[in-house]
């Protein structure tokens, strides 16, 4: 299959996955909004993870909203929503994302949806930078 | 070590466990199993194999113990990660350490020691 006539649907995946996991809409509101309803899932509003951080990193400044310093914004919060295996699933998706994972991050969090456990074959802890 | 695909292991255990489905014992299926015993190190699946009732709870054993590794080692990876960006490494040690303590599969101990060794120059 030539690249001109590849499935459109990939372009839609971020979209399908967040349906998949249960997110009934994604509504286009502002960008905090989207980020904070879809955590661990920055594609799902068009970002990347970096910029997710970066977007609620300044939200927290401006606001002052933080009361543990500690909080890392780039720590996946479990939806209560979504099952257990799901929510490890999107927590080492993110992780993944900011490259504490070595492989095809979004691959890997399709075999853990399916099955319930994530790939470390696929997708194993980074080696520790020396 | 090369990494254990457990992909037909445990789609056959979703088919199966999950879906309800008969487990086929077929010579493929039989291979799968003694396979994946070995890899997750269930003894004796031989054994296991020569009646259906055996078949399939070394099937859920097999998916038992890969899943519930896969859930260990991910909480504590996270764990170990935010200990590290708090600069508590010996915490963060603890933590493969911890892993190493029950995790008897041989794939996730390989992975939770080359955490470990990986914070051997850390404070």
């Amino acid at each position: 299959m030539t690249p001109s006539k590849a499935p459109r649907w990939r372009h839609f995946a971020p979209i399908l996955t967040a349906l998949s996991l249960g997110c009934a809409t994604i509504a286009m509101d502002t960008e905090t909004d989207c980020i904070q309803r879809h955590p661990g899932l920055p594609e799902a509003c068009g970002l990347t993870a970096a910029e997710a951080s970066a977007i609620m990193a300044a939200g927290v400044g401006a606001t002052g909203t933080h009361s543990n310093s500690e909080v890392d914004v780039n720590d996946y919060v479990d939806d209560p929503r979504l099952p257990a295996w799901k929510n490890r699933c999107m927590r080492n998706w993110n992780a993944c994302a900011d490259g504490l994972f070595s492989g095809p991050c979004t691959d890997c969090l399709r075999r853990c949806e399916g099955q319930h456990a994530w790939p470390f074959n696929l997708c194993r802890p980074a080696r520790p930078k020396r | 070590m090369n990494p254990p695909d457990w992909s037909p292991l445990l789609d056959l255990a979703r088919h199966v466990l999950r879906e309800n489905a008969p487990l086929p014992l077929s010579d493929d299926v039989r291979a799968l199993l003694i396979q994946t015993a070995a890899e997750v190190a269930v003894s004796d699946a031989a054994s296991a194999l020569q009646t259906d009732a055996g078949a399939l709870a070394l099937l859920r054993e097999c998916a038992r113990r890969i899943t519930d590794g896969s859930n260990r080692l991910t909480d504590a990876l996270h764990r170990m990660w935010k200990l590290q960006r708090q600069g508590d490494w010996d915490g963060a040690r603890q933590e493969m350490r911890d892993v190493l303590a029950v995790e008897v599969v041989p794939f996730y101990r390989e992975l939770a020691t080359e955490q470990l060794e990986g914070m051997n120059d850390d404070p």
